[in-house]
């Protein structure tokens, strides 16, 4: 309760997605205008798994379900191990502990519920991360931890890869 | 492995999920039709919850009147919109309980309402159609890509008249 001369504490504005209010706020509750930012407008015809490794024309899960790309070579089973492994084989990545910022590297951050993938994002050379929001928008955030939640569970698995100097 | 029930002939079909060993699950709809997805299909921790939702027999009501099979439709579209678009795990989208409802719905009267919303709406509409259609007009080298994937079932609604 707000009493005479005391100021109200400034409410964390929701981001703006197209998507109602309630079902953003329910899915990721720590994300806010403070911590980030959209970036394009909303497209369902690319995904998050897609965004990361650069392509905005499919849309990439390692599931056997029409619509959906997955490299050659790689099995289809829906698992947090086999996106590690395409993406070690496929880009280089190596598997690390976090995603802590570190000069000269990419890093991709996997966020799993109850044991299966659910989420990618990608660390900029900013140090913030990017991801591709389902058929949503694309928005730049602080941290992977921003999008923990009911949603898309935690941010548990990394991977980094050297980046040539520019 | 896999249970099913079938008897189309007085409209009765079930839908069945079960997880079997591997981690691999199989739908079922009706009598052969089936669609097979390998790997871990839902996260462990709603497993129970799925699988009751699943293991629901449901009558299919052909003749109910098309309005009312429209508005179901709608109302089940929406939410699954409304519940899924921001998800980026394909599997979630497909066992959302919305999804499923729009499975039970009477194919004649409900693949044209996907057509119609497919091609207003891309969504993740290709497993139902094909399960409520028992047809695949993919070819395999379409098959993993979503933009083609879609333009192929539109033609197909529209050489079928149903578009």
């Amino acid at each position: 309760m707000v009493r005479v001369g005391q100021e109200k504490a400034p409410a964390m504005s929701r981001l703006s997605l197209s998507w109602s209010e309630t079902e953003t706020e329910v899915s990721w509750p720590s994300l806010t205008t403070e911590n980030a930012e959209v970036k394009s407008p909303d497209d369902p015809f690319y995904n998050c798994a897609a965004f990361v490794a650069d392509d905005t024309e499919r849309k990439w899960w390692p599931i056997d379900q029409e619509g959906y790309y997955w490299p050659e070579g790689f099995p289809r089973d829906d698992s947090t191990e086999t996106i590690l492994k395409t993406f070690e084989e496929l880009f280089g990545f190596e598997r690390c502990e976090d995603g802590s910022f570190e000069v000269g590297y990419e890093k991709v951050v996997i966020f799993e519920l109850g044991g299966a993938p659910q989420h990618l994002a990608k660390q900029l050379s900013t140090g913030e991360w990017i991801s591709k929001l389902g058929d949503l928008e694309d928005i730049v955030h602080d941290s992977p931890n921003n999008l923990n939640g009911p949603y898309y569970g935690q941010a548990v698995r990394f991977l980094k890869k050297k980046v040539s100097a520019q | 492995m896999i249970s099913q029930s079938s008897d189309t002939t007085a409209k009765n079909v079930s839908i069945f999920l079960s997880p079997v060993s591997h981690g691999t699950c199989v739908y079922s709809f009706g009598q052969n039709v089936t669609h097979s997805a390998a790997g871990r299909l839902f996260p462990k921790a709603n497993l129970a919850v799925e699988r009751s939702v699943f293991q629901v027999s449901v009558d299919i009501e052909e003749n109910a009147p098309q309005q009312s099979i429209e508005q179901t439709f709608h109302r089940f579209a929406q939410k699954w919109r409304d519940e899924t678009r921001g998800l980026s795990s394909p599997t979630r989208k497909l066992l959302n309980l919305n999804y499923l409802e729009i499975l039970r719905l009477p194919p004649s009267k409900v693949v044209p309402l996907i057509l119609r919303e497919l091609e207003e709406r891309p969504g993740d509409w290709f497993l139902a159609l094909k399960l409520l259609t028992r047809e695949n007009p993919v070819a395999p080298e379409d098959a993993d890509n979503f933009r083609k994937v879609r333009e192929t079932w539109l033609e197909w609604g529209k050489k079928k008249l149903l578009l």
